[in-house]
Formats: structure tokens, sequence, C-alpha cells
């Protein structure tokens, strides 16, 4: 009766005007003052990775958005001690709250160092409880968006912790060892870890696991290390896929996107003159707001000149248009549309400025 | 249950041959072009000297390590064999089964299909994920921002992009970075520097690797890196006030 009573207040508002089911889940990643040594830069974009990867490869049916994938934010504050003592830090910080508002993120990444007990943490007492193992609030429950979102992990463990404390926001769990209880968000919602011991003529022992499981406690043979499969598990009694993808629609809504920040469109351009100064060609390139329903307050232009290259951030313009000077190799160049606080995904099409000043 | 797991690592080693060694690859590996080519020990000296507390930081993980430079032509999308070669007594031939593109272009992750040794397991019992996984290995790459001011753009190369050509230029540099296994070793790829010209390559030690839990050898692995991390940040720190007494 109480499942139907809130069932029915969630139809009512989601059909209100005043209410927007939000279909996007938004994380954010930020990293302390002690972890911010320049080499851990390029493993919080590879542990990032493998987020994306596992819920890629998971088919979760809820679309997911690294806010800053490629440049994680500094927190500017150093957390230390346990994983709980890191966390209850982190969750004071007025700057990651801020941080959090701002971009409208779901759930946020701390990346951290010196951990002493753990390689991260995460809470699930909205999801997991062992006294009353199924407390889901279906099909919308949000009760952990003030004391849920936060994901602490060490920058010196491997890169597939994200994915692990990310996983367990969602609800999912380890694995359960056999004739073990079940305290999680479902019987079957915790994570898969197998041996294959294949006969002749073969011959062959492969020990996996999958995202959430625990290697210290559930793949524990280093000697052998564990293969980890980059998805969460679905085997029947291990289907935690089947627990994040009920949760993901909840903690879509943590935090409502508030705005409509469209990526901009038509972007076109010209050739003004060669050699102009050189070694520069110079273009004029154009583009159209995209339908944003907030005032743009500046747009960012991002560039790539290698055929198969990665963009990045250029500079940064108040109107629809820009002068770019290009030396060297032809430039591709994307354009995203920001707000004070947020932006938009990067314009699908790209302008492609050539350079024949030799 | 630990005895049969080691039971079964020794089956794995007396066999591991006969199970991944199926027809060897028909292209000789010396001819085909290697992903890292090796950098001299001069340099490499130089760069260890001038990134020693990022680079201790990293290669703590490590068995061994070594320092390379990447021929990123390699990682296109031509059907090409080329070999992986993060140590010169471990190769692997290689081509590329797809470049995947992130975030509308900001990142990218090149996956190549194994060619020799491959796992050939179709009468098995396991995933078919999971055996595309174990013939299949992953390098992301992502692309780092370099500002120069108008005055310093490189004369040689021209390469950039500017919205003000007497202000500065902006260009951008290549790298990539990752973690890739071979049966139980672990390989840790990442660019030594921002500049990223060249990169470094760890052997990841599996006894080294951090664990979560409160189980005593957790604690020990988490003890050492512990007093590890506060050593190096002490002597970083002596170092940058040793630097900053001597430029005054």
């Amino acid at each position: 009766m109480k499942n139907i009573i809130i069932t029915v207040l969630f139809l009512v508002l989601a059909s209100s005007k005043t209410f927007a089911l939000d279909q996007e889940i938004r994380v954010l990643s930020v990293f302390s003052t002690n972890a911010s040594d320049p080499s851990f830069i390029p493993k919080i974009v590879d542990s990032l990775g493998v987020f994306a990867d596992t819920w890629s490869n998971s088919n979760v049916t809820m679309p997911i958005t690294l806010l800053n994938k490629t440049n994680p934010i500094p927190l500017n504050a150093s957390l230390a001690g346990t994983s709980s003592q890191q966390h209850q830090q982190a969750e004071i910080l007025q700057t990651l709250k801020a941080l959090r508002n701002s971009h409208g993120a779901d759930l946020v990444v701390v990346y951290t160092a010196g951990i002493s007990d753990a390689c991260g943490v995460a809470p699930t007492e909205f999801w997991i409880s062992s006294s009353n193992p199924t407390t889901f609030m279906a099909p919308f429950d949000v009760r952990g968006a003030e004391v849920g979102y936060i994901a602490i992990v060490d920058v010196s463990c491997p890169e597939d912790v994200t994915a692990h404390e990310l996983g367990h926001l969602f609800g999912a769990g380890h694995v359960t060892a056999p004739g073990g209880s079940h305290p999680y968000l479902f019987d079957d919602s915790h994570a898969d870890a197998q041996v294959f011991n294949i006969p002749p003529p073969i011959n062959i022992l492969i020990n996996y696991r999958t995202i959430v499981s625990d290697t210290a406690g559930e793949c524990a043979n280093q000697i052998f290390p564990c293969t980890l499969q980059k998805r969460f598990s679905v085997r029947p009694d291990h289907d935690n896929l089947n627990t994040v993808q009920k949760t993901a629609l909840s903690v879509a809504n943590y935090r409502q996107t508030p705005i409509i920040l469209a990526s901009p469109t038509n972007l076109w351009g010209y050739l003004v003159a060669s050699c102009s100064p050189p070694p520069y060609d110079l273009h004029k390139i154009f583009w159209s707001e995209g339908g944003s329903n907030v005032a743009i307050d500046h747009y960012e232009i991002f560039y790539s000149q290698l055929p198969t290259g990665s963009y990045i951030y250029g500079w940064s313009n108040s109107f629809a248009s820009t002068d770019a000077y290009v030396g060297g190799l032809d430039a591709s160049v994307k354009v995203r549309a920001c707000t004070t606080t947020l932006c938009s995904n990067l314009s699908a099409g790209s302008y492609l400025a050539t350079w024949g000043c030799d | 249950m630990k005895t049969f797991l080691n039971f079964g690592l020794i089956i794995l080693l007396t066999h591991s041959i006969t199970a991944i060694s199926n027809d060897p690859f028909p292209v000789d590996s010396e001819s085909l072009e290697k992903l890292f080519q090796p950098v001299d020990q001069t340099m490499q000296d130089r760069l260890f000297e001038e990134n020693q507390f990022s680079l201790k930081r990293a290669t703590y993980f490590g068995k061994r390590h070594r320092i390379v430079k990447v021929n990123m032509d390699l990682l296109a999308d031509n059907g090409r064999a080329f070999v992986v070669n993060p140590f010169d007594d471990i190769q692997f031939i290689v081509n590329t089964a797809e470049i995947k593109v992130y975030g509308g272009g900001l990142s990218q992750r090149w996956v190549g299909n194994l060619l020799d040794p491959r796992l050939d397991l179709a009468e098995a019992d396991i995933p078919v994920a999971f055996k595309k996984q174990l013939n299949t290995m992953g390098i992301n790459i992502s692309a780092t921002r370099i500002v120069k001011p108008a005055h310093h753009f490189d004369k040689d190369t021209k390469v950039g992009i500017t919205s003000d050509p007497n202000k500065e230029v902006i260009t951008s540099k290549i790298y990539v970075s990752g973690k890739f296994p071979e049966y139980g070793v672990r390989y840790r790829l990442l660019p030594i520097n921002q500049s990223a010209d060249y990169h470094l390559i760890i052997e990841l030690d599996n006894s080294k690797q951090l664990m979560s839990g409160k189980s005593a050898i957790a604690q020990q692995r988490r003890n050492a890196h512990l007093e590890f991390s506060e050593r190096l940040n002490l002597e970083e720190a002596k170092s940058k006030s040793q630097k900053q007494g001597d430029l005054k």
C-alpha cells in the first residue's frame, strides 16, 4: 500500500510542470591537495575511463556524463586518515558542496592519497542494510542524495577502484561467500568472481572477477591475480546490473539538471587571409547558439591538430564567432556553450581550418 | 582452497604455452614496427633527475621500468600489424581493432587485437566477453594543453593555434596512458611530464599492489606505502626549500 501511494505521488509529481524528471547521471571528479602530483592526472583520467567502460559494457540504460573526465578539479583541501575519516572530512567541505551544486552533479568522486585502511570508500547505507536488505522505495528513492553521493578513491590504488566505489553508490555489493548472508539491496545484488579450471586438452586456470568484487576479500590469491572484467555482474545469482539499473533513475535525480544547455550547432567558417601574419593563416569561425534555455555567458573554443587527435581547450569568447590563427597543420575546431558555472558538450560538428602558409 | 589455487597456478604455468600458443602469427615480429622506441641513457638520466619525485611515486609499484618514446602513428585505424613492446623480452603483435572516441573528441581509447599469442577457447565454458577481453588490449589516448608566449612560438614546427598572434600560442601534445595485462602480469604506461615527449612503462609488482580490507597483508602493504610516501614528501619539500634558497 505504501509503495502504491509513493508511486502515485511520484507520477503526480512527474506530470506536474514544476517537476522535470532527470534522465541523466552527472559525475564530477575532484582531487585533494595531497593527490595533486602531476603523475596522478593521467591515472585519474584512466580510472574514470574504466568506469565509463564498465557502464558501457554493462549496457545500463541511463546516460552518464563524466563532467570533467580529462581535467579533474582541485579541491584545494587535504584529506587524511582512514577511509571513513577522509569521507567525513570530504562531506563537510563547503568547496565540495559548492562545486557539486554549481555543476549539477549527482555524484562526486574525490581522489585522495594516503588512505590508511582501504583503497576507497562509498556509503551504502540507503541501498545495503543487513537489518533491512530491501529498502528501495520503488521507483524513485533519493534519500541518499545528501549523504550517499561521495566516493573516496586513493590515487595510489589500481584504476578499477573508481568504478568499484561508484558501483556501491548505485547499490552494487561485493561477492557473497558461499552460504553467506545477503545484506544487499536485493538478494542477488552482488558481484561475481570465478575460477574456470578447464580440463585437457586446453589445461588452463582462469580466475576472473567483475567490477564490484573485492580483490582483498574475494579474489584473494595475489600469487595468481584475478583478471578484471569491466562490467557489473549478471549471473542469475550475482546480478549487480539489475540493482544498478533499478537505482540509476534515483541517482540521476539526486541533483536535478537545472537547465538545458545545448551544444552549439551550424559550425562553419572561411579562410580570411593566408600568411597573415606568417606563419599563420587567419580563419573566421561562426556557430549557432544551439537552443539552450539559459543565458550563455561565453563559448569555449577547442581544437585538435592531428587527424585522430583529441581536442583541447583553446580560448573563450563572448560571441558566437571567433578569429582563429592557425599555424603548422590543419586544425579541427569545435565549440561548447557555457553559463558562468556549467558548459555544454562539444559541438557534434567541427570546422576544419586548413593551413597553407609554408 | 589456497592449496587448490596454488595447484591451479602450477597447472597454468606448466601448460600456459600450450594454452595460449596456437597457430603462430605468420609474420616475423622483427620486421614489424615497434610502438615503444628506446631512449639513450643520458636522456633517461636527465629525465629522472628533472622528474624524480613523480617518477619515484609511480615506480614504487613496479618490478622494473623504462623510459621510451612512443610511435603514435601506429595507433591508427589502418589494420596494419605492429609490436607493442613494453620491454625487450615482452612483445605483443597487434593490430587496431577500433578507436573509441569519448566526450565528443576529448579523449580516445585505442583497442588492439592480440594476434600472437592468442587464446582460442572456443570449447571452454567462459563468457564471450571475457574471451574477447583476453584477446585484446587497450591504451588511452589523451591530449595535454601547452601554452607558450607568442615570441616563444616554435619557429621550426610552426604548429599551433591562437586567437591573438601577439599574445600566446596554444599547442597540444598527444599522450598515451593505461594499464594492459599479459596473463597475470600488468604494465602501466604514462607520460613522464606535461610535455609528453617521453613515456614511462612500469611492470607492476603484484606483491606491492595496494588492497582494501583489514587483513595483515593489506595493512602491511598500506603501511609500507604510507611510510614511503611520507618520506618522499619530506624529501620533496626539502628539495623545494633548497631550490628556493638557491634562488635568493
